[in-house]
């Protein structure tokens, strides 16, 4: 507690040190409120998205710039806004705190903590909306971000830099993937910046208690913007999330930034648009709304070493209806990104999880940036799954099948069944390269299809077990040499006897 | 809002045909006088704005009424009532004087101040003003005791403000600020 002496001695120093200058302000007036949306008279010379402020120390970024008005969407409830307000320019845009202190933290839209962990120690802030990085400043992708999840890492796999659009029906599992993307680059130098547009407070409040118990939260900043807040904040949310990314980025961080999700955005977008009575289009999307995706995802780069080297990969989500990708933002994000992760709701009651369909998904830069070894074993299984999805459709009408297409059967299924994975548990590359070499060569025939789980559960605990270097053979050289592999294929045997 | 698009090209017309005949200040001083009494009495205005009141009549009254008015602030008020904008004379009159005062390079200059300002120091005011904007004002004065002290000066969307209530106020923002900061 501190006592009355000490506030007044604050106060006073602080009274001391307030210097007021006389200076020119530029004022309009709140001529019509409502809807988040002030109409503003006056503002004469203010600029396309400016921040201005309201008397009561409230925000609002000047979207729309009229003959006669200025429509000004406002960052907090607008309650507190009254006709006859004066509002005044800034000259500024709107800027979020960023550093290492956002660590750890969940934040709204602004950057203002909601956690009740005390106030955030930065002095740096950044602008929301920057310029993405220019192509010199650029270099290709060829790093492995790695998810921890096999369909995944083997079949679609995600280079730093990237953007892999996450698309599926409601509840598929497309934020299940997110976070076990983020739950697996504990210990690998990647921070996390996870942006919850419209979620649940509940569903942000169980997340962060999530990351935290799987010690993921240390290296995360959730920026969330809750469906009870204004539309505005949940339009600049993934725009501030992305300044805190690109402050990590240009000083040669690797960061990995989810959208969850862009639907949502989409729509809010949507909000303040038709709010501004700007001109509807398509499904009553506004002209610009490609453009509002495009120059986030665009911020999305691999720096060159000049730049120092950092990276800055996006998962933004995409939530379908019906599974209906040709809609409108679906078919601009899949445009937009370099490859899409698509999960179905019939995989799902399958049993298949995560309920990617391989078939249509995929990630059209990151096989550059695959390690050797998981790209000389993946090669063989998009081959064999390949061949089982054709296969797999006649075999349900006819009963007497050849050899042949029954090997081929049976391997499909053992390899559906081995892609399978529970959710908080990523796996170490090396491992996924190891289990998927035992399916794919054909090692698993034998072990019946419902214990294929435990067998690959079992199989990497006996590997490390009794052949500790082989995991860390194929984790520092990055590839499967022959000696390597007939090692593995020793102990493959040697396990399956045992199994 | 589209009103005043509107307007604003009425106001223009009628700005140019004064220009011409060399009557910006009358047509201006009787536009205004036509519309303050037509808004000020309830009966008038009613009559005047309703669309219900037959257009030859409404144009034999005013043209009667408004006889002793310059032949151009006239003709404008029987237009208007000929193509049935007659709600658009307020908002005219207001964007005919903005334009007036525009094309004079002239602008207005609100001085408001908590207690009336001894003459030769508006004109200090005003000198210094218009040197430091080249630029020549058309004074309004206005007091407001809210204001504590000093001036506040606003040139259409431009304030500067002097007062100790501005100054107040500007602290209290800053503390809040701080507060935020430090939360």
């Amino acid at each position: 507690m501190i006592n009355a002496d000490e506030i007044a001695g604050i106060l006073k120093k602080q009274i001391a040190e307030f210097k007021s200058e006389i200076h020119e302000d530029q004022v309009g007036t709140v001529i019509a409120v409502g809807s988040s949306i002030a109409r503003v008279y006056g503002l004469e010379a203010v600029q396309q998205s400016e921040l201005v402020e309201f008397p009561n120390g409230l925000q609002g970024i000047a979207l729309n710039l009229e003959e006669d008005n200025v429509g000004v969407i406002i960052l907090g409830p607008d309650t507190e806004i009254k006709e006859g307000m004066q509002v005044r320019r800034t000259g500024r845009i709107v800027s979020v705190p960023v550093g290492d202190a956002m660590l750890g933290r969940v934040v709204d839209a602004l950057g203002n903590p909601i956690d009740g962990h005390g106030p955030i120690e930065t002095k740096r802030y950044r602008t929301t909306e920057n310029t993405a990085p220019t192509v010199i400043q650029r270099q290709p992708v060829k790093q492995p971000l790695q998810t921890g999840i096999r369909a995944i890492d083997a079949l679609i796999p995600i280079g730093r830099g990237q953007r892999e659009l996450i698309i599926g029906d409601r509840s598929t599992g497309k934020t299940a993937i997110a976070i076990d993307t983020i739950v697996n680059q504990k210990g690998k130098g990647v921070f996390c910046i996870y942006v919850a547009i419209g979620q649940k407070n509940s569903t942000i409040a169980s997340l962060a208690q999530i990351l935290a118990h799987h010690g993921a939260l240390e290296f995360t900043t959730i920026v969330a913007a809750g469906p009870s807040e204004s539309p505005a904040l949940k339009y600049i949310a993934p725009y501030a999330g992305c300044a805190m990314a690109e402050d990590l980025m240009y000083r040669g961080k690797d960061v990995l930034i989810v959208y969850d999700d862009l639907t949502k955005h989409a729509q809010a977008y949507r909000e303040v648009s038709l709010l501004l009575r700007r001109p509807p289009g398509r499904e009553a999307y506004p002209g610009d709304i490609f453009f509002l995706h495009s120059r986030l995802l665009e911020r999305s780069a691999k720096l060159s070493d000049e730049m120092g080297g950092g990276s800055i990969t996006a998962l933004p989500v995409i939530e379908t209806q019906a599974g209906d990708v040709s809609a409108y933002i679906p078919t601009n994000l899949i445009s937009i990104t370099d490859g899409q992760i698509y999960l179905t709701t019939g995989l799902f009651f399958q049993g298949i999880r995560p309920a990617v369909d391989v078939g249509i998904s995929v990630s059209r830069v990151g096989g550059a940036a695959q390690i050797k070894a998981m790209r000389s074993v993946a090669g063989q299984l998009k081959l064999d799954l390949a061949q089982y999805r054709e296969l797999a459709a006649f075999a349900k009408l006819s009963s007497d099948l050849d050899k042949t297409t029954q090997a081929t059967l049976t391997r499909g299924e053992k390899i559906t069944e081995i892609l399978k994975q529970p959710q908080y548990q990523p796996q170490a590359v090396e491992d996924q390269v190891m289990v998927i070499f035992a399916a794919t060569r054909g090692y698993l025939t034998d072990v019946p299809t419902p214990r294929l789980q435990e067998w690959a559960q079992s199989f990497l605990a006996y590997v490390h077990e009794k052949h500790p270097s082989l995991a860390k053979t194929i984790a520092d050289s990055k590839q499967l040499a022959d000696d390597t592999a007939a090692e593995l294929i020793g102990a493959i045997e040697e396990f399956n006897k045992t199994f | 809002m589209q009103n005043q698009t509107v307007a604003r090209r009425y106001a223009n017309a009628i700005l140019s045909l004064a220009k011409e005949r060399g009557a910006v200040d009358e047509v201006g001083r009787d536009l205004g006088a036509a519309a303050a009494a037509i808004g000020g009495d309830d009966d008038l205005r009613r009559f005047f704005t309703s669309p219900v009141v037959n257009r030859g009549k409404k144009l034999d009254v005013f043209e009667h009424a408004l006889s002793g008015f310059d032949e151009v602030a006239r003709h404008a008020v029987l237009l208007l009532i000929r193509k049935r904008r007659e709600a658009l004379l307020a908002p005219i009159v207001a964007e005919y004087e903005k334009l007036a005062l525009a094309d004079s390079g002239r602008e207005r200059l609100q001085i408001a101040s908590a207690r009336s300002l001894p003459p030769a120091e508006l004109e200090r005011i005003v000198t210094r003003l218009s040197r430091l904007y080249k630029k020549s004002f058309e004074v309004q004065q206005n007091i407001d005791p809210a204001l504590l002290g000093g001036v506040r000066i606003t040139m259409g969307d431009r304030r500067i403000d002097a007062t100790i209530a501005g100054r107040l106020d500007e602290f209290a923002r800053e503390l809040h600020r701080q507060k935020d900061l430090s939360a």
